[in-house]
């Protein structure tokens, strides 16, 4: 084998058997389907059947690396995670800072498959190609830093990666988080379920194998070029310019009227937001940063010991700008120690804090509007902004325990056991809660989270970069911001998001794309060098492609059809009001304030026009998918009786 | 817990230089002579220093645990990524009781413990940088620098064949270079008796 970066090998676990296989990653694999999303979503594509369910032993959880993982590219640290979720109609395909994904292919694996369902707890130890199925149940229950802390005391050294569940995986949270050196997690759609219905704890690894690399000289030269670049934009420093990490976003996602104020009522709140800005940050904690491996722009943070206050006596990690929009702005909490004290406790339970924060913060609602009242809630007051009841209700959703039981099954199930129409007070597409984005100060807002292939999330692309952040990238085929007011003309939606999947499929952070630019030329030079396959920007791109019709027909085959494509009534019915920040004032002749619904479908026209998909299945042509050598997932989808044009 | 995972010593090399310190674990094997690589371009009977001898400084305020300069440290020697091949450290524990990063460096002893402990010779203070290198030619892998190192910062390669320590890139140190939070640099070493005790 001649192809280098990649370690070359998969890894087969079976828990129900005990069974460790590997695997050869064979050449052809490595150039039809990269790495990262793109090949994990292909190995559960061929392995998932949609009647298998998320808890079925058979559903296999996958993670993967990528080519660059490992390696020196900025932000190359990617793990993924695959598997059917089981929260959301859809999978779960989601990736994972810290230093877990170059371990793993320093210890010589390219990805690991996981099925079955042990007989007792277990965790799973890969020492260098060495592994060993292990009995966890002195580790059982413990939460995720305890669990890290006895794995490292039980293989005698500090110097391997975990990746853990909490109690709320063990309990099969349906929002439970799969964390890898603690607080770097796989928070969407549920992974730590699924590790919880395979009886599995935890994954630890060590490794001390090389990554080798095809034109070492080539290679270091394109990581040189782009650092500069980076360096030259003043990437690393700009983006992160309150210095604490994505909480520093939320003066200005408040600013543009994007913030989802109680259960996405209202559009901004200075009082909230004030309460758990950077300001507040800056005020209340002493941190220190930290990064993932080969990152330059250490977002993460742990927060030491909070001594003073109500709320004394606990440490957090990172506390992100999503947490914050979610735990705190979402329940209308504006007070950061509560909002920080909710994340220690999801962070330590593995809960998804979007997730559990909208559930919350749709019991609220429900609350207020006396669907629900203190008899179901175990006389908890669950009114907007009692910081206490969120906390509470965090703890109980961990623990499984009162109302927590009903909340745990997500905000779109729970709507289903309360009934009386609170359906409609459940912010979820395709029944993933949404994140802490507003849609109706951003079209492109809107519409990401229904064309998000995994339900209500704002990584398929963070569409709001390019009207009302007025990011510009050339490019990627996006020469000027849009109108963010005005719906219709979406199409570039489409291209930004075949760009912000290449860091996905390659092994780096989303941040280099979103937010540093990297640019698609940058990456082929840099996996060429790397890999010896060469590629370039444009050929990636048509990977993305691949990558987003794949998942569009893993959902085809769950039964999702382009009528799953939507928002909640919320958005599409109910005006609200939005503050249009001085540098959009353009759009809106000078107006400072303008009244808000979203016309989905004129976005989703032109979207699906950019995209060529089929307006009644959301899926491309049978052309298409040959183009992109997906004939015989095309097949497959044929035999289903599903219509390709 | 932290004592307990210190009682334990696991296999890793960072684990056994960092605990191992004063236990000498001689094995005394003689490894095949390996080529290329090659990092040294001075030799010892060369008199008097050049230049005045640096040292990797670290601000562990400022370090983030990125473990770039791991990265970049294996590549520039050996032109792979290999955790297990650098010979700067960045150790970390992030969270789980108490969260520390630790980046550690060789100090380039004046009076190094590592040589001394040499039985072949093959390590020397480069007179060109300062840096006290190991000459893998002459190396013979019998490990006793290893655990003669009290910053445990000499290490051998996962092959077990040969040691190796910083020897500071011929002077240009690449950890440096790269460090993106600027929390190392090259400081001179503030030892007067450095020609005394160190040159060879």
């Amino acid at each position: 084998m001649n192809t280098k970066a990649y370690a070359g090998k998969g890894l087969r676990i079976d828990l129900s058997a005990q069974r460790v296989t590997t695997e050869p990653l064979t050449d052809q694999m490595m150039r039809e389907y990269i790495g990262g999303y793109l090949l994990g979503m292909k190995i559960l594509w061929d392995e998932y059947r949609p009647e298998y369910g998320a808890f079925d032993p058979r559903n296999p959880l996958i993670f993967c690396t990528g080519p660059l993982t490992g390696t020196r590219t900025p932000t190359a640290n990617s793990l993924t995670c695959h598997t059917k979720s089981p929260i959301a109609d859809t999978f779960v395909s989601g990736r994972a800072g810290g230093h877990f994904g170059p371990m793993l292919k320093f210890a010589g694996y390219d990805y690991i498959v996981i099925t079955g369902r042990a007989a007792r707890p277990v965790w799973i130890w890969i020492d260098d190609g060495k592994v060993e199925i292990r009995d966890a149940r002195t580790l059982w229950g413990m939460k995720t830093s305890e669990a890290d802390a006895a794995i490292k005391g039980i293989v005698g050294s500090d110097e391997v990666e975990t990746l853990t569940i909490g109690p709320a995986g063990e309990k099969l949270v349906r929002f439970a988080t799969a964390n890898c050196n603690i607080d770097r997690a796989f928070g969407r759609g549920g992974p730590g379920a699924v590790m919880g219905s395979k009886n599995l704890k935890g994954i630890a690894v060590r490794g001390s194998r090389n990554i080798e690399i095809a034109d070492v000289k080539r290679f270091n030269a394109a990581v040189k070029k782009n650092f500069k670049e980076l360096e030259e934009r003043d990437a690393w420093s700009w983006e992160m310019q309150p210095k604490v990490g994505t909480a520093g976003w939320m003066e200005a996602i408040n600013y543009y009227s994007m913030l989802p104020i109680n259960n996405y009522q209202k559009t901004y709140d200075d009082k909230i937001a004030g309460g758990i800005d950077h300001n507040a940050y800056l005020k209340n904690f002493e941190y220190r940063k930290y990064a993932c491996g080969n990152c330059a722009l250490s977002c993460a943070h742990y927060i030491p010991t909070i001594k003073k206050g109500k709320y004394a006596g606990f440490s957090s990690g990172t506390l992100e700008y999503e947490t914050a929009a979610g735990l705190g702005a979402r329940c209308g909490v504006g007070d950061i120690l509560a909002v920080a004290q909710a994340n220690a406790i999801c962070a330590e339970y593995g809960i998804d804090t979007i997730s559990c924060g909208s559930t919350i913060a749709w019991a609220m609602e429900c609350f207020e509007r006396g669907l629900i009242t203190k008899k179901d809630t175990g006389g908890i007051d669950l009114t907007f902004g009692n910081a206490e009841a969120m906390v509470r209700m965090t703890e109980l959703i961990g623990e499984k325990e009162g109302f927590g039981v009903i909340l745990a099954e997500g905000s779109s199930r729970a709507s289903s056991i309360i009934g009386k129409g609170s359906e409609k007070y459940a912010m979820v597409v395709k029944s993933l809660e949404m994140s802490g984005t507003s849609p109706r100060g951003s079209k492109c807002g809107a519409l990401m989270f229904a064309i998000n292939e995994r339900g209500g999330h704002h990584m398929d692309p963070y569409a709001p970069t390019i009207e009302a952040y007025g990011y510009v990238i050339a490019e990627a085929g996006i020469p000027e911001a849009l109108n963010p007011y005005e719906d219709g003309k979406t199409g570039d939606v489409y291209k930004l998001k075949n760009y912000t999947k290449l860091a996905d499929i390659l092994g780096t952070c989303a941040f280099a794309v979103i937010n540093l630019q990297t640019l698609p030329d940058t990456y082929g030079e840099q996996f060429s060098a790397a890999t010896g396959i060469e590629l370039k920007g444009t050929d990636l791109l048509k990977y993305s492609e691949k990558l987003t019709t794949l998942m569009r027909a893993f959902n085809a085959r769950e039964g999702l059809t382009a009528k799953d494509d939507t928002l909640p009534d919320r958005f599409t019915k109910e005006e609200v009001e939005v503050r249009v920040p001085a540098e959009l004032q353009k759009w809106t002749n000078g107006k400072t304030s303008i009244m808000r619904k979203i016309d989905l479908q004129k976005n989703l026209k032109d979207y699906y026009a950019a995209a060529g998909y089929d307006m009644q299945t959301g899926l491309p042509s049978y052309r298409k998918f040959e183009e992109l050598g997906l004939a015989k997932v095309a097949d497959e989808l044929k035999a289903k009786g599903i219509k390709l044009v | 817990m932290a004592n307990e995972k210190k009682q334990n010593k696991g296999m890793s090399r960072r684990e056994f230089v960092t605990a191992a310190g004063i236990t000498a674990v001689a094995t005394g094997t003689a490894g095949a002579l390996l080529t290329g690589c090659a990092t040294v371009q001075q030799k010892k009977e060369q008199p008097g220093l050049q230049v005045t001898p640096t040292y990797i400084v670290v601000d562990q305020s400022l370090c983030s645990g990125c473990r770039i300069c791991e990265q970049v440290c294996s590549e520039f020697h050996y032109g792979t990524y290999n955790p297990e091949l650098t010979a700067i450290i960045v150790e970390r524990d992030y969270g789980g009781g108490g969260d520390w990063i630790t980046t550690k460096t060789c100090h380039q002893c004046p009076n190094p413990w590592c040589m001394r402990a040499c039985p072949v010779d093959a390590i020397w203070r480069d007179v060109r940088t300062g840096a006290v290198i190991i000459d893998e030619k002459t190396c013979i892998g019998c490990e006793k620098c290893v655990p003669a190192c009290p910053f445990g910062m000499a290490f051998m390669r996962p092959d077990g064949k040969k040691a190796f320590k910083c020897d500071m890139c011929g002077g240009d140190p690449q950890c440096v270079a790269n460090c993106p939070m600027k929390a190392l640099s090259a400081q001179p070493l503030m030892w007067k008796d450095i020609e005394l005790l160190g040159g060879k």
